[in-house]
């Protein structure tokens, strides 16, 4: 029999896990899937839940509903990866042993320097709590200066923050605030966007829509108490309302078994998705140090 | 001296402390110019503290890593980028510029640029 342990219950652990039972039977597969949340939670959609008033738990689905029967579902979290051994140890205690090993582990958000639900004026559409905070904050907002920007590249959706400001311009229109509103959007690029035929399109419609575009603009710190972004590259951007999106970083899982780079990336072959330097384990979706194709849903 | 002047025909140089650019075309410079380049790629290979190799990767990675290595430098070490990537040749000398930080040279090599960046601030 050979083992496969899946850790991680997100888009790409989850559709890992259930296409490998179509393999099951005829390579005699154990499917073994952990994750401890006892839901998936679709987050894609947050960027339009921030603009509209239906509820979240929408969003919400139960893991036990969209895992198949043939794999077996452990609600616990992974706390280590023994390699040489090929053992997985869970919170509990519990050692899990495997033949092949995949790593969906996603990526957690950090708050640095200071906590989201703190700030009354910085903002992302990252997490439920935070899209609702955003929510209010949106609803009672009659003009000003919104500026978006990412913090750390990569994050997990590099086009969403586009999607965000071109509904955020629509929805200012509809309520006829636009004219009050100043938009700008900070990006570590050159142009809008990763890629170059897309950021032509992107950066022509922000012209068109008066988004004011701030290229090479990196995230370094916020001076909150004056309301200001302040770049790597030492500008200063006056902002009444920020949305920031959060710090990205490896999970800890991965980074107390030695797999990955200083931010708890994992160092993967772009072509095989094999871990470098580990024949018999894998890594997919977010948690990779891949750039480009690790989006799982846009890429 | 043809061949002195081939090889150094193939190393181009947008920025770089040690060459003339308005002399290229001119044998007697060019010999400097190549003298300029080897001393230019000895000097930098004792001078650089934080080596990356960005060969291969796609936009906007390179840039990233080396913001990336900018950050972790201490003011006035050098940063030595590898980068296959063709964008990389226009948009790492602007993010410098930007930034306030000193390009130093772009080498080019077989296959890829090898950039040079002096972090100032």
């Amino acid at each position: 029999m050979n083992r496969i342990i899946v850790i991680g219950g997100g888009f790409s652990g989850l559709t890992i896990a259930n296409k490998l039972t179509k393999k099951a039977r005829k390579y005699d597969l154990d499917i073994t899937l952990i994750e401890p949340k006892d839901h998936n939670f679709y987050e894609p959609d947050l960027v339009f839940y921030a603009f509209n008033n239906k509820k979240m738990s929408k969003l919400y689905k139960l893991m036990h509903k969209l895992v198949k029967k043939k794999v077996n579902l452990i609600g616990m979290r992974a706390k280590k990866v023994e390699t040489e051994k090929k053992k997985v140890i869970l919170e509990d205690g519990t050692v899990l042993y495997y033949d092949y090993l995949i790593l969906a582990t996603g990526v957690k958000y950090i708050e640095k320097d200071f906590k989201y639900s703190e700030q009354q004026h910085i903002h992302n559409f990252y997490s439920p709590s935070a899209t609702e905070k955003f929510r209010q904050m949106i609803k009672r907002f009659n003009g000003g200066t919104i500026v978006i920007s990412p913090s750390t590249v990569p994050y997990k959706c590099p086009p969403d923050s586009e999607e965000f400001t071109f509904i955020l311009d629509s929805y200012l229109k509809k309520r006829k605030l636009r004219d009050k509103t100043t938009i700008k959007f900070l990006y570590p690029l050159s142009v809008p966007f990763t890629v170059k035929e897309a950021a032509v399109v992107v950066a022509e419609m922000y012209k068109k829509r008066g988004i004011e575009f701030v290229p090479y603009c990196n995230y370094e710190k916020v001076d909150i108490k004056n309301n200001k972004f302040i770049s790597f590259e030492g500008e200063e951007i006056e902002y009444d309302e920020l949305v920031l999106l959060p710090i990205h970083e490896g999970q800890d899982v991965i980074k107390e078994s030695g797999l990955g780079d200083k931010e708890g990336y994992i160092p993967t072959d772009k072509f095989t998705l094999q871990v470098k330097g580990h024949p018999n384990i894998y890594a997919i979706g977010d948690c990779t140090d891949l750039l480009l194709l690790k989006q799982i849903y846009y890429f | 001296m043809k061949e002195i002047k081939e090889k150094s025909l193939s190393l181009i140089f947008t920025i770089c402390h040690f060459s003339s650019r308005e002399s290229l075309n001119d044998g007697c410079a060019l010999l400097c110019h190549n003298r300029g380049i080897h001393k230019l790629k000895k000097m930098s290979k004792e001078e650089i503290s934080i080596s990356i190799d960005a060969r291969g990767s796609y936009c906007p990675g390179p840039m990233m890593e080396l913001i990336k290595a900018i950050r972790q430098a201490e003011v006035g070490e050098v940063v030595e980028l590898l980068s296959s990537e063709e964008g990389s040749l226009s948009d790492i000398p602007a993010w410098i510029e930007k930034a306030k930080h000193e390009l130093v040279a772009i080498i080019k090599e077989d296959g890829y640029n090898r950039f040079l960046v002096r972090k100032k601030r």
